[in-house]
């Protein structure tokens, strides 16, 4: 299929030197009137970014576009015969369109294809889709972001980010246009088209009908239809609320690199819902006091999340433009919440389970340790998990065998101490699947230096059957040893350790 | 309880052992009994299934 992104331009690009006295506003306002919110964002982060350069061309409708288009005209409406505007941004100065072909990577910071869309008897101009490089701040985190391919003037350039879109409020609403930023995000999808998940929506007889909103069935539908796999939660505006904060389901998809979608109501009569693709991480977060950083699974079972650094989530929102910070208590109150948290496909359980489960085992090992341990790291988590109540911080991340050794070769202690790479090979041939890794770190290591003191390992690929049976374990690595679960010929657990080699703390995982 | 086959990492131990030979201890380990964690899983699933009842439309 034609891209837009790489589509050839119609005519000539005119090329703008857009740095001060250049007016953004005035720009916007003159070329697509003053109705689009959006615009004004992207042009916000071009100039954040430090943008020299605006280059502007006029495109054929292709793609998703056109698919857009024939969805109009089968509802009755007539798309706006107008090309489509394609902007790329570039912290680069040149002045000819002959010099695009010498700017590289480093100086291209995105684009915004710009599509006029009927309204009653005139048009407005959307932000059809658009990827700009969010990377501004040290401390903002994205995990999913994929590389895409845009020309400017014939010359491809590349950008790293998740496609932002704006609904045309007729044929796709709020809903379509957070589905797609988060179908895009699943590995196996580059993007998604409204039209398909209409005729999906239709095939599965949900039909969605012009201007009218999604319900959850709908959404539900296009990502079972996918096969894409989620978790979600309601939370009413009143009454008694879920156990897992809707926080921990948005933390559960980001920080294993999935999105997930978050819907709310202020009590109207339809809500808006909006992708969550990232997070912020802020080390020096305040907590009140200890009480409250606790996530308490039972009477007995608490422990602190590492999601407590977590400042704010990152997030589209189609009204108002992309890369927004939502603090991650800004919903908690006055509002009815719907969350669907995008898991792995390989995943027969979600993080949040992995992350109770985890702690099950820990506390189960921690039981186990000798008061008087010689490694001081080991005896510092025994008190922490037995005297001090689950002081331990978890953060439960997904990934495949190769790439959880792969970080353990990469390892080293605080005396630079390494694993021994035999083992690291066994451990490597029989680590063939996927797993839920759940970093264990105390709460002044782990947002100090963002180092652990290792990690519980289990199988995401097994059914968690109704008792908890142990049968997800795969070992824990603990400072100094690995832990291995067995049974015995009586069908008695036991536990064998093996030397570790990382007797202190180490690098916490990140891509 | 789960299979002995499974449970655990058998393979993972079974390859060290050939490594570096079985004599490490196999020290009998006693797993907690508290039932926190199951009837958290079980309320998180009731609470999962009750999702289906909202009605929220967006747009």
């Amino acid at each position: 299929m034609e891209e837009l992104k790489t589509q050839g331009c119609l005519g000539n690009p005119e090329i703008l030197d857009v740095r001060p006295p250049f007016s953004n506003f005035d720009f916007v306002e003159d070329r697509f009137g003053g109705e689009c919110v959006p615009i004004r964002r992207i042009f916000s982060q071009a100039r954040m970014g430090g943008f020299s350069t605006l280059v502007i061309e006029e495109i054929p409708s292709v793609g998703l576009s056109k698919e857009d288009d024939t969805d109009l005209i089968e509802a009755g409406l007539k798309p706006i015969n107008r090309p489509l505007y394609r902007l790329t941004f570039f912290k680069s100065i040149f002045a000819n369109a002959v010099d695009i072909q010498n700017q590289s990577n480093e100086d291209f910071l995105g684009y915004a294809i710009l599509k006029a869309v009927p309204t009653g008897n005139r048009f407005r101009w959307i932000v059809f889709e658009s990827v700009t490089n969010p990377a501004r701040h040290d401390n903002n985190f994205y995990h999913a972001t994929r590389e895409y391919k845009v020309s400017s003037h014939n010359k491809i350039f590349s950008i790293k980010g998740n496609i932002y879109c704006q609904q045309n409020d007729l044929t796709n609403v709020c809903a379509h246009v957070a589905l797609r930023t988060c179908i895009s995000m699943v590995e196996g999808f580059n993007d998604f088209s409204y039209r398909e998940m209409n005729r999906i929506l239709k095939a599965k007889g949900f039909p969605h009908g012009v201007g009218e909103p999604l319900s959850i069935v709908q959404i539900k539908t296009v990502l079972d239809s996918l096969g894409i796999k989620y978790s979600d939660q309601w939370y009413p505006l009143t009454g008694e609320q879920p156990n897992v904060p809707f926080q921990k389901y948005l933390y559960a998809s980001v920080e294993s690199g999935y999105p997930a979608l978050l819907g709310f109501t202020f009590g109207g009569a339809s809500g808006h819902i909006i992708p969550v693709i990232g997070h912020t991480f802020n080390e020096d977060t305040w907590v009140p006091n200890a009480e409250t950083s606790y996530f308490t699974i039972g009477k007995d079972t608490r422990y602190v999340p590492s999601e407590l650094w977590v400042s704010s989530y990152i997030c589209h929102d189609d009204n108002f433009g992309s890369h927004f910070c939502l603090p991650r208590q800004y919903m908690s109150k006055n509002s009815e919440l719907f969350v669907i948290a995008i898991k792995p496909k390989q995943v027969k359980y979600d993080a949040i389970n992995a992350e109770a489960i985890a702690v099950d085992y820990l506390y189960s090992i921690a039981v186990n340790m000798i008061p008087n341990e010689v490694n001081r790291w080991l005896r510092r988590l025994r008190e922490a998990i037995l005297i001090k109540s689950g002081w331990v911080v978890l953060r439960t991340i997904f990934m495949s065998g190769k790439e959880y050794i792969d970080h353990l070769r990469g390892s080293k202690g605080w005396q630079d101490e390494i694993i021994d790479p035999k083992v690291l090979d066994v451990l490597e041939n029989g680590l063939k699947g996927y797993y839920w890794v759940v970093e264990i770190s105390l709460p002044e290591l782990f947002p100090a230096n963002r180092r652990k003191l290792g990690e519980i390992v289990l199988n995401a690929e097994v059914e968690l059957s109704k008792e908890l049976d142990l049968s997800t374990y795969v070992l824990a690595r603990l400072p100094g040893q690995f832990y291995f679960f067995g049974l015995d010929e009586n069908s008695k657990i036991f536990v064998q350790k093996r030397d570790c080699g990382i007797k202190t703390h180490s690098r916490v995982f990140s891509e | 309880m789960a299979d002995k086959r499974t449970f655990g990492s058998p393979i993972l131990v079974q390859a060290l052992d050939k490594l570096f030979g079985s004599e490490h201890e196999k020290e009998s380990i006693t797993l907690r009994e508290s039932h926190d964690v199951s009837q958290f899983l079980k309320e998180k699933e009731n609470w999962e299934k009750k999702s289906s009842e909202a009605q929220i439309l967006f747009k």
